[in-house]
């Protein structure tokens, strides 16, 4: 007998149809839709004039702090030939990359994707990509996880009449001689010659 | 180029409706989890196709958020399936039709 498995033949199709013909309402509207091009997470600085003014020296280069789209970012200009990656070497975390705007060699520096999540979800003010502050979600999120292990646990134990049951290593099966409530037959004894494994379900 | 955000929402949509189909169709309350599960994460799929849409982080944090409420979901429903076993001796849903047995 193959175990592989099957499309379930048991249940009402008519019911099913409603699901599929939401889908096709959805993807209707969607395609319909017409939103705009992505956004995205640009890596790249727009409309980035350096001045000298506020700059750091880093190594031979220039690094300019400013806003840019509502967000601080560090552009680094390298003058004279382009380098693959330009490290910042203050320990501001960023990540630098090198692009060419008209001829002129940028490097740009910005906060990647997974850093910013990183100090979103901890309220951290380091300049990143533009998000909420969660620190309270996180809270309560670890609150609502220690409530559902003490829940399942909860649910999971077998009490009765105080006598607190643990689970039995039996794989599941239905105890020779068990009735379906709980009680050992005559036959069990006679089947196992072990009162206690034919009552373990309730001890 | 980046992939337009219908094509997430259209896969969002195929989820969301196969995780409805399980729930409409199947009586396994096992099953019933898993079609849960799946729409839930229909909506994980929605968060973070806006949030590459709108250019922020907002909607990835939120849905990881998200999947931990799922997984403190799980934990409460099979606790529950547990014991609709241990009272009906099935996990079929229909048979579970009375508050007090």
């Amino acid at each position: 007998m193959t175990s592989r498995p099957r499309l379930a033949d048991d249940v009402n199709f008519l019911h099913g149809f409603a699901a599929v013909a939401l889908f096709a309402l959805l993807a209707w509207v969607f395609m319909t839709a017409g939103i705009g091009a992505p956004q995205g997470y640009d890596q790249t600085v727009g409309n980035v004039s350096l001045t000298d003014n506020t700059n750091i020296n880093v190594s031979q280069a220039r690094v300019d702090f400013r806003e840019v789209d509502g967000q601080t970012r560090a552009a680094l200009i390298q003058d004279g030939s382009v380098e693959d990656r330009v490290r910042v070497v203050n320990g501001t975390g960023y990540q630098t990359a090198t692009i060419d705007r008209g001829g002129e060699v940028y490097a740009v520096a910005t906060v990647g994707t997974t850093q910013s999540i990183g100090y979103a979800m901890f309220d951290i003010d380091t300049p990143g990509l533009e998000s909420e502050r969660f620190l309270i979600a996180f809270e309560i999120v670890g609150i609502v996880l220690v409530a559902a292990l003490v829940g399942a646990v909860m649910l999971a134990r077998r009490e009765n009449d105080s006598n607190t049951v643990t689970a039995l290593a039996d794989g599941g099966r239905r105890l020779v001689g068990q009735s379906d409530d709980g009680t050992a037959t005559d036959d069990a004894e006679t089947l196992t010659g072990d009162p206690a494994t034919a009552q373990g379900g309730e001890d | 180029m980046a992939i337009q955000v219908q094509y997430y929402l259209l896969l969002s949509a195929a989820v969301f409706c196969i995780g409805l189909y399980g729930i409409l169709t199947r009586r396994n309350a096992l099953m019933f989890l898993m079609s849960v599960e799946l729409m839930l994460n229909a909506a994980n799929i929605n968060l973070v196709a806006f949030s590459f849409q709108h250019g922020n982080v907002t909607g990835q944090v939120f849905a990881l958020f998200t999947m931990a409420l799922a997984a403190a979901e799980v934990a409460i429903g099979i606790g529950i399936i547990l014991v609709l076993n241990r009272n009906f001796d099935d996990i079929d849903v229909t048979k579970a039709a009375t508050m007090r047995w």
